[in-house]
């Protein structure tokens, strides 16, 4: 660790560069020049046969044309047989070689690096394929620097090279803005070893501590507040995570970390919610939490590989959704010797381990989780014994890591949209928690089934059901939690099905659809006893009754809004009066019924609408005779009835009143 | 405060710099890294039964002029950009501008051992890589000359870090060297060739002793790795395939001397290599 000393030296002499400029832009070059790598090639070597090769061929030559006539060697033949019998001379007898037998004076050539290339080519084809790589391997690089330059000068410059990436704004921020200087001070005392320039992996955790945490500290500039003892909190947990980890693999690890996508979000979180709405004094204990989730966070990659890139992204969105719970519940969380919130964190992440879904799982789900993990346990303490005991949590991650890595629903449903309903599920969830303490698998009954059961009906209108269906019964749930007891969200993902059915064929469009499920959700939650316990067909064959008369002759009067209006009514009449219509009209016919009921109203409707009543009190008058007929007062569904005239007249008068 | 003084000289200079001289672009050096790492392989980049050389060491040899000449006084950038330039046309075996280049380096205003260490061996790197590919034998002056190389290098290879690049590129030029002194000796009487058997087993030794002895040696022994790791990185392979065929041409050379001796490290009389 550098000394305080040394990094304010650091800061100032960065600050100095930065403000020349000019001067940035040669250190930089410099150092590219200086320190860039030189792809050098060994040459080739030729070697001519050495002496006793050449003498023994030049001995054979003598004696093979001893012979012939003309001699082929003329006057040669008493030099050579001198050169390779007297007195060797190598030149001589290279020359002679070259002169008789140029083929065998060829020798060998030693081609080290072309036996490099063909052995790269045979071995590893698809590296060798890549000329970028095939340069790399011949790369020497420039080594130890003999400038000995001491260590602050060269974090220093690492220092510049990092804010030159992020350009001139925030470099000059940089000189401006002392928070920022304060910032890089911390890293650089934490992560500024004294080797960095030596050591690859220390240079490079360096580089991503400042690359990352700069990130996040451009982004949230507007709003934080460095003076706050969070940052250091949040830079001392990750500096005690890499003493944590065996040497050899420290530096390798924590670069990981920084380079998830979560830690900027995170050193942002810390800025704007830890340093402006939580008191300082909560900081050392929240290091001491993250520094045991960052622990933990080592073990579950060394025992689980797999998990690797996926923990590096989010461990920071965890991180900072225990920051959000604790802004949300206050210190309670950090107390104790063990307190809740790391309990939970821990958790939490052991349990995404096990989960091979969980890779599924987005930025904002993860802290959707966190959030109403520990929303849970502080509204129910005891339940953090259950957490791992009775795998609560296990079933309510589960509960929507299944959910969103279903391949059906990811077929049918976009990415974004499927977010945005965990999204608000989960935000449900935090604010009510008693939602999920008793029924953790919750979020799979309503999100899954809703979206498993709109995916089946294959409709294009897909989403916009969907998050009518969720977002009703999210409201109406919240409103009445004993709902879940009911089995609401079974019913109200049936019913999203069948109306996304509907859709499909063309009975009923969009807008219609979005807004009678929000009706039907509401309705259903207005008696659950009757459409959740008494009969359970009860929304559904009064949405099949109304539907279907809508397509019959009377179809033009239930146009649009006044369809969904109309059914509204209908359901709060069978809200009312269900048990007594189901005691009067048994189910097997009860749909037909009250599709005849329905005709015969229209068809007096179509008669009274100018005189008696106006298109806009037809929901409430069909509402009302709904009613009647439920409680058994009407006798005849014959629109011409006297009797059935009569109550019709009444119930458009009074709507009309 | 002591830092703080050593700094501030340092800064000034820095300062003082700045007000001299004018400040080339990032970019342009980059480009010129990547072009001459480039032209340096080229021979490379093509199957090696084809591979010539070329005239790609022109242009970047002039980018490095142009840039150099906007930017005179930048001692520590055209200093090093020199040495890239001279190497470039060394590998290339153009002796006299190489020379040209080499000449006007100042050697103080280096600073890495890389660029340090090619400087101090620039003569025997320009003869050598217009010498290595010749077949003729060398002679009395050559000999002479090639042993001054092998002094040269031995002294500027103590300066360098054991097993870093420049290390064992310099090691294989010695070797490679040393292999061509044997090769051409004269071993007409059983004092010279004691002496080459001596020389040809001692070379080998140092430059085996470059790299790592258990790893390397069993890669070697079996072409691949045997427990089934992956390639640790391409610069080992390319320096395990070095060490193997310069054991091969070292055995060769040996062989055809009627040698038959006792290699050191031991490992090395055990390797099957052919």
């Amino acid at each position: 660790m550098l000394s305080a000393e040394s990094v304010g030296l650091a800061i100032k002499i960065v600050n100095g560069l930065i403000k020349l400029t000019k001067q940035l832009d040669l250190i930089i070059v410099e150092k590219e020049a200086v320190e860039e790598p030189l792809a050098i090639p060994v040459p080739d070597v030729s070697l001519a046969p050495t002496q006793p090769q050449m003498r023994k061929a030049l001995r054979k030559l003598l004696k093979d044309t001893k012979n012939d006539d003309p001699d082929p060697l003329g006057d040669d033949r008493e030099k050579i047989r001198q050169a390779v019998d007297v007195q060797p001379q190598n030149i001589l007898l290279f020359d002679f070689m070259q002169t008789y037998l140029p083929e065998q004076a060829l020798g060998r050539v030693l081609s080290l690096d072309g036996a490099f290339m063909t052995a790269f080519r045979e071995q590893h084809p698809d590296m060798a394929a890549d000329p970028d790589l095939r340069i790399t391997a011949f790369y020497v690089g420039a080594g130890r620097d003999f400038r000995n330059k001491n260590y602050t000068w060269r974090i220093a410059l690492t220092v510049v090279d990092v804010l030159a990436e992020f350009g001139g704004e925030n470099m000059a921020l940089f000189t401006r803005d002392e928070r920022v200087q304060k910032i890089v001070g911390a890293i650089l005392k934490r992560f500024g070893e004294a080797d960095v320039q030596k050591t690859a992996s220390t240079r490079d955790l360096l580089r991503a501590a400042l690359r990352a945490t700069l990130n996040g500290v451009f982004d949230a500039r507007e709003a934080f507040n460095a003076d706050s003892k969070w940052v250091d909190a949040l830079l001392d947990a990750l500096a005690s995570a890499h003493d944590a980890v065996p040497e050899e693999q420290r530096d390798d690890f924590l670069v990981g970390l920084l380079r998830g996508e979560g830690y900027p979000l995170l050193v942002g979180a810390f800025l704007e919610t830890a340093a402006g709405i939580l008191n300082d004094d909560s900081a050392e204990d929240f290091k001491n939490v993250a520094a045991h989730f960052l622990n933990e966070i080592a073990a579950i990659i060394k025992k689980e590989p797999t998990f690797e890139d996926f923990l590096q992204d989010h461990w920071g969105d965890l991180l900072r959704a225990g920051l959000k719970s604790l802004a949300k519940h206050g210190p309670a969380l950090l107390e104790d010797e063990s307190p809740l919130l790391e309990k939970v964190l821990v958790s939490v992440v052991g349990e995404l381990a096990n989960l091979p879904d969980s890779k599924f799982l987005s930025s904002d789900a993860l802290v959707g989780i966190v959030d109403a993990a520990v929303g849970a346990v502080a509204a129910s303490p005891e339940l953090i014994e259950e957490m791992v005991d009775q795998k609560w949590l296990a079933k309510f991650i589960e509960s929507i890591a299944v959910t969103v890595a279903e391949e059906e629903i990811r077929k049918t449903f976009t990415q974004e949209g499927v977010e945005s309903l965990v999204r608000d599920l989960l935000g449900t969830f935090a604010e009510h928690p008693e939602l999920i303490i008793e029924e953790p698998r919750l979020a799979r009954e309503l999100l899954g089934g809703v979206l498993a059961s709109i995916s089946e009906a294959e409709t294009f209108a897909a989403e916009a059901l969907a998050s009518a269906a969720v977002g009703g019964a999210l409201i109406a749930i919240a409103e009445n939690p004993s709902l879940v007891k009911f089995e609401y969200p079974r019913l109200v993902a049936a019913l999203a099905g069948k109306i996304g059915i509907l859709v499909k064929e063309k009975k009923l469009t969009q807008v219609q659809a979005v807004d009678i499920l929000a009706a039907l959700t509401a309705t259903l939650a207005e008696n659950p006893a009757l459409f959740l316990d008494v009969e359970k067909g009860l929304a559904a064959w009064t949405v099949e009754a109304v539907v279907a008369v809508s397509e019959g002759n009377y179809g033009g009067l239930l146009a649009g809004l006044t369809l969904t209006r109309v059914l509204h009514e209908i359901l709060s009449a069978i809200a009312q009066s269900g048990k007594a219509a189901l005691k009067n009209h048994p189910s097997a016919q009860f749909a037909k019924q009250l599709e005849n009921l329905l005709e015969a109203g229209l068809s007096r409707a179509e008669k009274e609408l100018g005189n008696l009543m106006g298109l806009p009190s037809l929901p409430a008058v069909l509402g009302d005779l709904v009613t009647a007929w439920a409680r058994g007062e009407i006798a005849s569904l014959d629109p011409d009835n006297d009797n059935f005239r009569r109550l019709f007249s009444q119930l458009a008068e009074s709507a009309a009143i | 405060m002591n830092i703080a003084r050593r700094l501030m000289p340092c800064l000034l200079a820095v300062l003082l710099i700045t007000g001299l001289g004018g400040c080339a672009t990032k970019q342009e050096v980059t480009h010129i890294v990547a072009d001459t790492n480039a032209a340096f392989v080229s021979p490379y980049l093509e199957e090696p039964k084809t591979a010539r050389k070329g005239n790609a060491w022109k242009e970047p040899v002039e980018r490095i002029d142009r840039l150099i000449a906007q930017y005179p006084d930048q001692k520590k950038l055209v200093n090093h950009l020199r040495v890239r330039q001279a190497m470039l046309l060394t590998v290339y075996e153009q002796g006299n501008l190489a020379e040209e280049r080499w000449i006007s380096v100042e050697d103080n205003e280096l600073t890495t051992e890389r660029d340090k260490s090619l400087h101090a061996c620039w003569r025997y790197l320009v003869w050598w890589y217009k010498r290595a590919g010749i077949f003729d034998p060398l002679d009395a002056k050559e000999i002479q000359k090639a042993e001054k190389a092998l002094s040269n290098l031995d002294e500027t290879m103590k300066n360098v870090g054991q097993g870093s690049d420049i290390h064992i590129y310099l090691g294989t030029i010695r070797a490679q060297i040393a292999l061509k002194i044997a090769n051409d000796s004269d071993v007409s009487t059983p004092e010279n060739e004691a002496q080459v058997q001596k020389n040809l087993v001692a070379s080998l030794e140092a430059y085996a002793l470059l790299f790592d002895p258990q790893e390397d040696k069993d890669w070697i022994e079996n072409n691949k790795s045997t427990d089934g790791r992956e390639l640790r990185s391409i610069r080992d392979f390319r320096y395990r395939i070095w060490l193997r065929e310069m054991i091969k041409a070292y055995k060769e050379t040996a062989r055809s001397f009627g040698m038959q001796p006792t290699w050191k490290p031991d490992w090395v009389n055990n390797l099957n290599v052919d």
